[in-house]
């Protein structure tokens, strides 16, 4: 199981797959920044329009860099443990929102803002199943960022070749 | 050659080897990691700060009359009542016609016995979202309603005659003919038409658009009583529950 999970070919499907999420997810967000600023007020932290609307672009814009990055194979490690992060977070966001008991269309792909409560238990655990999927990808991909096809391949070999010494 | 140079010109065209390769790395690191760092900045940039509204809008003589300086529609100004209740609505919000139709009894009740001093607030923020600004020429055309004289009843009946989805709307002909259902007096008829189809209160829309966007209102329909917000809990818990919770929020 262990050496499944960390062979280089599953590596590299984790570093496409983590990257092909958050690049639909950032550049859906583009397209309606009203859309995720209406999102991230409707998570009721008390965060003001000015900032809502900053994050509103500053979300996306990191969500396409860590695409890039994992697609690239370039900085894995890092962008696998921001990605993670961000992913906790995002998972810490739905549940207290649920917990407070607001029913709230999380954003993740665009749209946002309040929901009609109907169905909003299966909803929530929904995105928090498939939230926690994404982070489980990204701490296999901080584990083992070495993966081939990347960019980082020539560190491999500069680390394989010190280790050798 | 000896053995021995042989194997130390080896290990050096290994060592160059390796630097060069060391050195390819870093230049890919740089330039790679400078260019994602330039898209994050770059969009943030353009669309954060390209973005940002010029300066705050004022609403001189853009208000009807009977809205009040803060830009709310109140049920019943001449109230006894302390606190007070804030209704935040889009005319083109179906959470909102659901709303308005479960509970616009027991807020009319709530606002008769003066429990609260219900304050109506509009915003126009789902025409960012679907074509047409329908839900900013709903809110002026309520404005003229107002102006008429009969606010309630249009603001009911619009909410009455929403389309199913977002962004359908209504025509001009549709606001008149509300208008007429609503209860206008057929001898004002034309200027209402006139004031619907100038869009005459368009600012009051996007005023309070504004301010529901300053305050970060997190969506439609946004019920506060005192500041404090209704749950989805009491939401879908009926009217007698909605008054129940209204009057103990009140008093607390």
């Amino acid at each position: 199981m262990k050496s499944l999970l960390s062979h280089p070919y599953v590596g590299v499907l984790s570093r496409v797959v983590l990257a092909l999420v958050l690049g639909y997810a950032g550049v859906i967000k583009l397209f309606e920044p009203n859309g995720a600023r209406d999102a991230i007020i409707a998570y009721r932290l008390g965060i003001p329009n000015d900032l809502a609307m900053l994050l509103g672009y500053a979300v996306p814009a990191l969500e396409i860099a860590l695409a890039i990055l994992l697609l690239a194979g370039l900085f894995t490690r890092a962008a696998a443990i921001v990605s993670g992060l961000l992913m906790a977070m995002f998972i810490v966001m739905i549940a207290q929102v649920w917990a407070r008991g607001y029913s709230i269309d999380c954003g993740c792909f665009g749209g946002g803002g309040d929901l009609d409560p109907e169905g909003k238990n299966l909803r929530y655990t929904q995105e928090i199943l498939r939230d926690l999927l994404f982070a489980g990808i990204a701490v296999r991909l901080a584990i083992w960022p070495n993966t081939g096809f990347s960019l980082d391949r020539g560190d491999t070999e500069s680390i394989n070749a010190n280790e050798g010494k | 050659m000896s053995k021995d140079a042989e194997r130390r010109s080896k290990a050096q065209n290994a060592r160059e080897r390796a630097q060069a390769a060391a050195k390819r790395e870093r230049l890919i690191r740089f330039v790679g990691g400078g260019l994602v760092a330039a898209v994050v900045v770059g969009i943030i940039a353009i669309g954060y700060f390209g973005s940002r509204p010029a300066d705050s809008p004022n609403n001189e003589g853009k208000v009807p009359a009977g809205v009040s300086e803060n830009l709310a529609w109140v049920i019943n100004p001449d109230t006894t009542a302390s606190a007070s209740m804030v209704i935040w609505e889009d005319f083109q919000c179906p959470g909102c016609g659901a709303f308005e139709s479960i509970y616009n009894d027991a807020v009319q009740q709530l606002a008769k016995d003066n429990v609260v001093k219900v304050e109506y607030r509009p915003t126009a923020f789902l025409d960012d979202r679907f074509p047409g600004e329908h839900s900013a020429r709903g809110i002026s055309a309520w404005g003229c309603a107002i102006e008429y004289g009969i606010g309630d009843s249009f603001h009911n009946t619009l909410f009455k005659a929403q389309p199913q989805v977002e962004g359908v709307g209504w025509s001009d002909d549709d606001l008149h003919a509300i208008g007429m259902s609503a209860g206008l007096d057929k001898d004002v008829r034309d200027e209402f038409n006139n004031c619907v189809n100038d869009k005459r209160y368009i600012k009051w829309a996007d005023d309070s658009t504004q301010m529901f966007q300053d305050e970060a209102i997190p969506g439609t329909p946004n019920i506060t009583v005192n500041g404090t917000e209704i749950t989805d809990e009491v939401l879908k818990g009926g009217p007698e529950k909605f008054i129940e919770w209204v009057k103990a929020t009140a008093a607390a």
